[in-house]
């Protein structure tokens, strides 16, 4: 729930009635206004009382805190979500998928599991990979726990989680490898003995096991003067998830409970051994609310999936994905090439773009600017009508391009097709398929039927 | 201490059932939302295979594989859903519409699936709105008292399909384009003569990676308008055709076993928006997201 200006004001001096203007600003309402909106530092105003100034930062306090973890290239940043919903704003910080690694699995194990950590999948031109590892002690040797930290600080320069129940195990691997900045997993059973020797930057993963009892670890973290916080209240369910995920976002943003104000972390490595379970529970936990998601290993199948749901969930829901307007070309377009027309939504592009690419025909293919409209939004609305085809016919030159001359439209705007005539007299205008999977076969006919013809 | 976080929740979906007497299956009745269980009573889904009443020429090759033995007969194909693979209901689609086939004889097709298996029978047209009135009510009368659920019901045609179905005692799917406010606009049209009660809304389904975000959204927001809003006129469960549109992605064509991951996430995610019957074409999907659940 936002700060109300007048709530801010009242905090102000003399009642926000002071308007000393020293802030910059005509008035303290117009301060408060800005403070509102994160848009000035408190520090502005030189008269707050201390007690006031304690008030206002606790209100205007970001109701999910801010985690950055990892360094350089490999920095994920979790927190700061605003809404419950998607299509109330967008879900600001995708959760950082993690990939888990025992001290009891060996070097040939790692060695497999690491290289999967620089595996880029690359979809509408943004990069997923699995952003962090997490080092399992599962053994009862402390050695055999050094052995694996040691060795995947030197495989990875991803981001690192140790979980280690043993105390003294935890904090030898945590000396080890604190100039990587790991999220060090903390219970209910080691906290007296590792919250205290932990520097207060450190990050710590607060591991609970059940949501009642999260917010008694969180407490004992914070008294050690420890800020960097996740949270996990340690579901194993899918029923679990939903609820734990659930009231710690509802409880964090609409009752301010500062104790749930910290990203969560979801483990579905614990729930199941099955992987396919594994990677359904973790894409559960993509649309609920997560910020780490835990799994015990993935195939490059499943991987593609977790990282296209993770995009298509935290894309903005006012902003069509739209790609850039312009002819593009498909197996060496030359001459003997048709030309195809379609709109510049991203997910209408791919599909033509990869039908036409899977036809084996050169072919054009003119993305027309919709501002990212589907077909028939596009058309209804006038941007993909006999007009502006035609304008983009003639302004890319694709009379000089083309021996052929042949223009398909999509089958979803037939009815402009004699319109489309006029416009272009010199064209052959075609009507192409209602779906872009009927492309290639379309295609092909079409080309049976030109050589049949000559 | 957690009491004082939980919601209550003034709407609630109505109670939905079809399939004739003794094969009936209940939906509806939540007062929650979609695995709320720990607020209220929050559903269990349904889950249909898809098949077609004529052979399915378009389908991916890794499931035409699948039902090779069975894709010459619907009711051949339906029966092995129903028994072998355990489906809650049968999705039939008629793609015998885009051939010259007389309406009669399509229907007299459908009643004979209806009457094989002894699960309800979802019945779907091409979405094409005049051959779907032509054919869609004479479907309704052959299988008069089958307890049918009849789509799609457009704004452009629920007049004649509607008035059919209440007829012979069937339900129907109202489709609209990913929309919450065309959704309600064409559930206060149809309830003028239309029992809610038998209605179920299908806002249209995207893949996963293919826009699945729309469908999620536009079914989140329908579901929250039912429950947590009280609006009476979306309080109806919801459909989702899950295997139709994760079937022709290249992921699933190039891969079946991706294919498979697709259509389960897919249906997952749609499930924890608020569908409430989600139509599969793969038979591991439907162990897979079961196994879940």
């Amino acid at each position: 729930m936002p700060v109300k200006a007048s709530d801010i004001q009242k905090l102000l001096p003399e009642g926000g009635k002071k308007n000393c203007k020293e802030c910059g600003l005509a008035t303290c309402f117009a301060f408060a206004m800005k403070l509102a909106n994160t848009g000035i530092a408190l520090e502005k105003c030189p008269y707050l009382v201390p007690e006031s100034k304690a008030e206002l930062e606790e209100m205007l306090m970001a109701p999910i805190k801010q985690v950055v973890l990892g360094q350089g290239s490999r920095q994920v940043v979790l927190g700061e979500e605003e809404v419950i919903y998607r299509h109330q704003k967008t879900f600001l910080h995708p959760p950082a998928f993690a990939i888990q690694l025992t001290d009891e699995e060996g070097e040939t194990v790692w060695a497999e599991k690491i290289a999967k950590v620089s595996w880029q999948f690359e979809r509408l031109a943004k990069v997923s990979r699995i952003d962090l590892v997490v080092l399992r002690s599962s053994s009862s040797s402390g050695d055999k726990y050094l052995e694996l930290v040691k060795w995947v600080m030197a495989a990875t320069d991803a981001g690192l989680i140790l979980a280690a129940s043993d105390a003294e195990t935890l904090l030898a691997a945590y000396e080890v490898s604190k100039s990587r900045d790991p999220l060090v997993c903390v219970t209910a059973e080691n906290v007296e003995a590792v919250a205290p020797r932990l520097d207060p930057n450190a990050a710590v993963c607060a591991r609970a096991t059940s949501l009642e009892s999260l917010p008694g670890l969180v407490e004992k973290l914070k008294d050690a003067g420890l800020e960097r916080l996740v949270i996990d209240p340690g579901s194993l369910k899918l029923l679990d998830l939903v609820r734990d995920q659930t009231l710690i976002r509802r409880a964090a943003l609409q009752h301010k409970f500062r104790a749930f104000g910290y990203p969560t972390a979801f483990f579905a490595v614990d729930a199941t051994p099955d992987l396919s379970l594994q990677v359904l529970l973790a894409a559960a936990a993509v649309a609920k609310y997560a910020g780490i998601i835990v799994v015990e290993d993935i195939s490059e199948d499943l991987f593609q999936v977790l990282a296209t749901l993770r995009q298509d969930i935290y894309t903005d829901p006012r902003v069509p994905p739209t790609v850039e307007s312009k002819v593009y070309t498909f197996n060496n377009a030359d001459q003997e090439a048709v030309v195809l027309v379609t709109t510049d939504f991203a997910l209408t592009y791919y599909a033509v773009a990869g039908e036409a690419e899977n036809s084996k025909q050169p072919a054009y293919l003119l993305c027309q600017d919709t501002g990212g409209l589907c077909i028939l939004a596009a058309w209804s609305t006038g941007k993909l009508v006999p007009e502006t085809i035609a304008e983009m016919v003639n302004k890319e030159g694709m009379a000089e391009k083309v021996k052929l001359k042949q223009l398909i439209i999509p089958g979803l705007v037939a009815r402009i097709k004699g319109d489309l005539e006029e416009e272009l007299p010199d064209w052959e205008i075609t009507v192409g398929p209602k779906e872009a999977k009927d492309l290639p076969g379309f295609l092909h006919e079409l080309k049976k039927r030109r050589e049949g013809a000559a | 201490m957690l009491e004082k976080f939980l919601d209550k929740y003034p709407g609630m979906i109505r109670e939905f059932s079809f399939g004739a007497n003794g094969n009936q299956v209940m939906l509806g009745g939540q007062n929650a939302l979609p695995f709320h269980d720990f607020e209220g009573a929050s559903g269990k889904p349904m889950f249909a295979l898809e098949i077609t009443d004529s052979k399915p020429a378009d389908w991916a090759g890794a499931l035409r594989e699948i039902y090779a033995d069975v894709e010459a007969s619907p009711v051949a194909w339906a029966q092995k859903c129903a028994t072998v693979y355990g489906a809650d209901a049968v999705f039939l689609n008629l793609d015998s519409m885009e051939k010259d086939l007389s309406a009669a004889e399509i229907a007299s097709g459908v009643k004979e699936v209806a009457g094989a298996i002894s699960v309800p029978l979802i019945v779907h047209g091409l979405g094409d709105k005049e051959k779907d009135e032509a054919v869609l009510p004479q479907v309704a009368a052959a299988c008069s008292g089958l307890g049918l659920l009849i789509g799609p019901v457009l704004k452009e045609n629920y007049q004649a399909i509607a008035e059919a179905a209440l007829e012979h005692g069937h339900s129907i799917i109202a489709q609209v384009p990913m929309d919450v406010n065309l959704a309600k606009d064409l559930n206060i049209k149809l309830g003028k003569f239309f029992p809610l009660e038998r209605v179920v809304i299908d806002s249209l389904t995207s893949a996963l990676g293919y826009g699945l975000e729309y469908s999620y959204s536009t079914t989140e927001r329908i579901r929250l308008s039912a429950v947590v809003h009280d609006d009476k006129t979306l309080q109806t469960p919801l459909i989702a055709r899950v295997g139709r549109e994760v079937w022709k992605t290249k992921e699933a064509l190039q891969n079946p076993q991706k294919g498979i991951l697709w259509e389960s996430v897919t249906a997952l995610n749609l499930l924890l928006a608020g569908d409430d019957i989600i139509i599969l074409r793969h038979p591991e999907s439907l162990k897979l997201v079961r196994s879940l659940l």
